[in-house]
């Protein structure tokens, strides 16, 4: 989920330039250099994976996956999806330069929100789907949140906009709860030190 | 479902004006025309900035096609806007107007300066521009293994479609979704330790080298250079 350059106004787009490079310092300080592989390919499998269409009904969504990034990545989120975005522009020119800190905000916030809650939920001894619907749901959830803040932000004249863009995420949060419950459920059986936990 | 193609990155443009001037300066013209595009409000402004993209695209020798399909896909963002802003209030047609023509001078902007410069070239400006040295490995290795990785998902799928899996609207298919997800970050994950291993054995030590690229640039190059920085400064007086 992505805004298009030239729909904000600059105090959305501002907010969200400080924000994202305050978050991508914090994400970089956290890693070594020898994680740089870890992250850069983990996060391309990401990209990778966002771009599977999945048909519901007559309509085609794709996920976002921005939950159990988080759930992966933790605080590399950010620099993660800066990479991610600005890949993006250069590939297939969605979204932009000048919206790239809101869009980075909106995605990695999310993600990590819900990946933290996910990790919580595992290493809290549930079961490890539960972990992985928790972060892919309340990923989505979030970022649409976000998403609809900054249109609302921009302008009354988005506000039509922003709840449509609400409603159209709904069968967004369950196909991505239900996904993200198969891929945690996944990784936790066959390498859990990925998601951060011992095996058992 | 998974496009390879699609994602193959662009062949740039051989011997055009843009391609010939350094990265770095491209990427701050880019970022220039981006930031433009996003403050200034007046339609006027707006307009000369399209206009500006134009001559962009022109300087760069872009095949047309591409920029066609590239608009297509745009627009049909556009046409959502269309659709749902002239009836939310009275200004909604103003701002269905100046966004139209914001994010077509935008994209135009993007795909003039972006597609005419190779990554490497953008690995090595964002080098220059002092970014920080694990932000653009970072960004070299998400580039590289996302054309690696897109294969592997057609693999896995191809295999999946070869067992007889089938889409549909059940959980089953989910799963089956799920588990192609959950494979391909594992198998990225091992292929990761796999890479930095060779390359610890090539002796990395956390720095870079990256080719540099000379640029050619003659006396009249160098002028329309200084014509393009002007007529966006320009802009800003509009």
């Amino acid at each position: 989920m992505h805004i298009s350059e030239g729909v904000l106004s600059l105090y959305p787009l501002t907010i969200g330039a400080v924000g994202a490079v305050v978050g991508i310092a914090a994400g970089l300080k956290k890693m070594e250099i020898d994680e740089v592989p870890r992250v850069g390919i983990v996060s391309a499998a990401l990209f990778v994976s966002s771009l599977i269409h999945i048909n519901i009904g007559p309509a085609s969504v794709h996920l976002l996956l921005n939950g159990i990034g988080g759930l992966l990545l933790g605080m590399k989120l950010f620099p993660a999806y800066l990479v991610a975005l600005f890949l993006q522009v250069l590939l297939f020119q969605f979204g932009g330069l000048a919206v790239l800190g809101v869009n980075i905000c909106t995605m990695a916030i999310s993600g990590l929100v819900g990946g933290r809650l996910g990790r919580c939920v595992i290493i809290s001894g549930k079961p490890s789907w539960l972990g992985g619907a928790v972060a892919g749901g309340i990923g989505v959830v979030l970022a649409t949140l976000f998403t609809a803040l900054a249109l609302a932000f921009s302008g009354e004249v988005f506000l039509i906009t922003a709840k449509l863009v609400l409603i159209a995420h709904i069968p967004v949060v369950i196909l991505e709860s239900l996904i993200g419950a198969f891929i945690a459920s996944f990784i936790y059986k066959m390498m859990p030190s990925l998601l951060g936990v011992d095996e058992k | 479902m998974i496009n390879v193609s699609y994602i193959n990155y662009h062949s740039k443009p051989k011997g055009s004006f843009l391609e010939r001037i350094p990265p770095y300066v491209k990427l701050l013209l880019t970022f220039s025309v981006a930031v433009c595009v996003a403050l200034l409000d007046s339609l006027m402004a707006q307009i000369f900035l399209l206009m500006y993209s134009i001559v962009l695209v022109g300087l760069s020798g872009v095949p047309v096609k591409r920029l066609l399909k590239r608009l297509m896909a745009v627009d049909g963002f556009v046409l959502m806007l269309w659709l749902t802003l002239p009836f939310s209030s009275e200004e909604g047609v103003t701002t269905a107007t100046l966004i139209t023509i914001r994010i077509h001078a935008a994209v135009l902007a993007f795909m003039a300066l972006l597609q005419t410069t190779s990554m490497p070239e953008i690995l090595q400006a964002l080098c220059q521009l002092r970014f920080p040295s694990k932000l653009v490995a970072l960004l070299h290795f998400t580039y590289r293994y996302i054309h690696v990785l897109a294969e592997e998902a057609s693999r896995i799928h191809r295999s999946m479609a070869l067992r007889g899996f089938e889409p549909s609207l059940n959980l089953r298919t989910f799963r089956a979704y799920g588990y192609l997800i959950g494979m391909l970050l594992l198998r990225s994950f091992v292929r990761s330790q796999r890479v930095y291993n060779a390359m610890l054995l090539r002796g990395f030590n956390g720095t870079y080298t990256f080719l540099t690229f000379k640029s050619r640039l003659s006396r009249p190059d160098f002028l329309k250079l200084a014509v393009l920085y002007a007529l966006l400064v320009g802009c800003l007086m509009v």
